[in-house]
């Protein structure tokens, strides 16, 4: 298959240990042969059963440990931009674990969501994807999403298009018809940008309160901060910040909502300054353990999650 | 230790220090440069009134604080029109200044302690940069230990919010009524020379998307690090800066080739700069606010 530079983003499922090292050692083993610069991004027990699988050809190839690029998985995108950037020009092939078992409800959305924003980001980059998806160990529905933001499939047998490929509904999630219910505790609502300094003591205080470091309390007023001045700066409406505590998610959680929209669907996912909002949301993303993005018509909302160890 | 923040009276000021009062009304104003001025003959300091031209006005502003007259007499309080304080010349006014606080010394006060209405000067589009320019040569040498005591009086309706806005910010005392969120002043203790900008700057305060226009403005104004290299800003009294700010200073920098270091600058202006990666400029010994 010639694939010349466009992108291939393609889905592994597998539901045995064997067949996907022997399916990653041939996919890696291909790239190789054709002088392609070869990264594996999985969690540490992937990790070194690749590495150990791999033998010779583990020595030419990259890894980045996802557990570490991919906690917030809207990092992974300009984590890879960053590779093919320093890859001199050769095509890349990304081996991505991005879905493990362990995975929360909110992070699983958020895996998806950054599946679907990859067709977007590398459409016309020389890159080719393989997303291993585990069907042995994950929900059925989940890997049912994974089927609908891949445009292909790997296989033992090679690449195929993926019959459950859905461009139209890909980013579906991120658009619910409805406002998803607030957080029960208002924070405030910012009407100015005078607003702001008052927001960051209120942010302060909630963190410490729920027991963040020094470090982390900061790190969520920075994130908070660069939503609501975005929310503000760029779309004309009162910010309503909220908070709350995700148990299913361990972590603490801050919401910014406005009537205003979003429309870039990968803006914060690259380092793009150029980008309306692009530096702030970026920064978000390196900051928090996990941001949920929702618009509709009705609005949309920023949800910020700091773990609570 | 000079005194840096919003402020409620003007009382309680003594060598280093210099205040910017904005008032609405002269009256205000007046009583403020009533209560400053006291202090500084009681402390034996030589006190200058300086404002309009009609130094008959300028007399009748102080008739509470005493025998003007008397005091006029003896060289103890000196009426100033404006004009004659302030020249085109900002490192030239500042070394007069100098010249001022000596001879006050000579004269067997302990220092000079001045009140100016600025208005004049403030309000005038000709005179507003090399003023703006002024404000952080002369903090210098109030920074420097000079015993230089001041205030300076700014007419809100007459000098417009933008330029108040920095006027204020370049001060390291404001009346709380015109407090901004940030302050950029001198804060060197060995400098000594007046007339050259101070080798290390303080940052104070709170830096986002509300201020951070003057804030460029303000570093433009002030003339500093015009000969590039290390730029070293005093940030123990910085709370807060967003990515914006961080992003002015490092293009504040690359403009005139060198680095800018946030001296105890607060962890959060580090992270930035690390997940920006932005390369002019660096922070250090980062502390949680």
């Amino acid at each position: 298959m010639v694939v010349g530079d466009r992108m291939q983003h393609a889905v592994f499922l597998y539901d045995d240990p064997a067949r996907f090292l022997a399916g990653v050692g041939r996919w890696v083993a291909e790239g190789l042969a054709a002088d392609e610069a070869v990264v594996i991004v999985a969690g540490g027990a992937a990790h070194e059963a690749i590495r150990g699988s791999l033998g010779v050809d583990g020595d030419a190839v990259a890894f980045a440990d996802m557990e570490v690029i991919g906690a917030n998985p809207a990092r992974v995108i300009g984590a890879v931009r960053r590779f093919v950037e320093s890859g001199g020009g050769r095509r890349v092939r990304a081996l991505g674990l991005p879905m493990w078992p362990g995975r929360t409800p909110a992070q699983q959305r958020e895996v998806i969501a950054h599946e679907a924003a990859v067709n977007l980001a590398f459409a016309d980059s020389p890159i080719s994807f393989l997303c291993a998806y585990d069907t042995s160990a994950l929900p059925a529905a989940v890997v049912t999403e994974a089927r609908r933001v891949h445009p292909q499939v790997w296989t033992a047998d090679g690449y195929a298009d993926c019959p459950q490929y859905d461009m139209e509904g890909l980013l579906i999630g991120q658009h619910p018809p409805a406002r998803p219910d607030p957080l029960t505790e208002p924070l405030g609502v910012i009407v100015d940008l005078a607003g702001l300094a008052v927001l960051r003591v209120s942010v302060a205080e909630i963190a410490e309160d729920a027991g963040l470091s020094a470090q982390r309390r900061d790190e969520l007023v920075v994130a908070v901060n660069e939503v609501a001045t975005n929310a503000l700066a760029h779309t004309a409406h009162p910010a309503f910040v909220s908070r709350g505590l995700d148990r299913a998610e361990g972590s603490l959680v801050v919401e910014v909502a406005t009537h205003g929209c979003i429309a870039d669907p990968l803006v914060g996912r690259e380092l793009r300054p150029s980008a309306l909002g692009g530096r702030g949301l970026w920064i978000v993303n390196q900051l928090c353990d996990l941001v949920e993005t929702r618009s509709g018509p009705w609005g949309s909302l920023t949800r910020l999650h700091i773990h609570l160890l | 230790m000079r005194r840096s923040g919003a402020v409620a009276e003007a009382r309680g000021f003594g060598p280093g220090d210099h205040l910017c009062w904005v008032f609405d009304t002269h009256e205000d104003f007046r009583v403020r440069a009533v209560e400053f001025l006291a202090e500084g003959l009681d402390a034996g300091e030589r006190c200058w009134y300086l404002g309009s031209s009609d130094v008959a006005a300028l007399r009748t502003d102080l008739q509470e604080l005493g025998p003007v007259d008397e005091l006029v007499g003896c060289d103890a309080l000196r009426l100033v029109p404006i004009e004659a304080g302030y020249g085109p010349d900002p490192a030239q006014t500042v070394r007069g200044w100098a010249r001022a606080v000596e001879d006050a010394l000579v004269a067997g006060h302990s220092g000079l302690r001045v009140v100016t209405d600025c208005t004049a000067v403030a309000r005038s589009a000709e005179l507003f940069h090399e003023f703006a320019r002024y404000e952080m040569l002369i903090d210098g040498y109030y920074a420097a230990g000079a015993p230089l005591c001041g205030m300076c009086g700014f007419h809100r309706p007459q000098v417009g919010p933008q330029r108040l806005d920095e006027l204020c910010s370049l001060h390291p005392s404001v009346n709380l009524a015109a407090a901004q969120p940030f302050r950029l002043h001198a804060a060197n203790p060995d400098w000594a020379l007046p007339g050259i900008p101070p080798a290390l700057v303080a940052v104070a305060g709170e830096i986002d998307l509300s201020c951070v226009e003057g804030f460029a403005r303000c570093l433009d104004r002030s003339g500093l690090f015009a000969g590039g290299g290390e730029m070293v800003l005093d940030a123990a009294e910085l709370i807060f800066i967003d990515h914006r700010g961080l992003v002015v200073l490092d293009e504040f920098a690359r403009a005139r080739g060198g680095t800018v270091v946030l001296r105890d600058g607060p962890y959060q202006a580090g992270r930035i700069v690390e997940i920006l990666e932005l390369q002019q400029v660096q922070v250090e010994a980062g502390s949680s606010r």
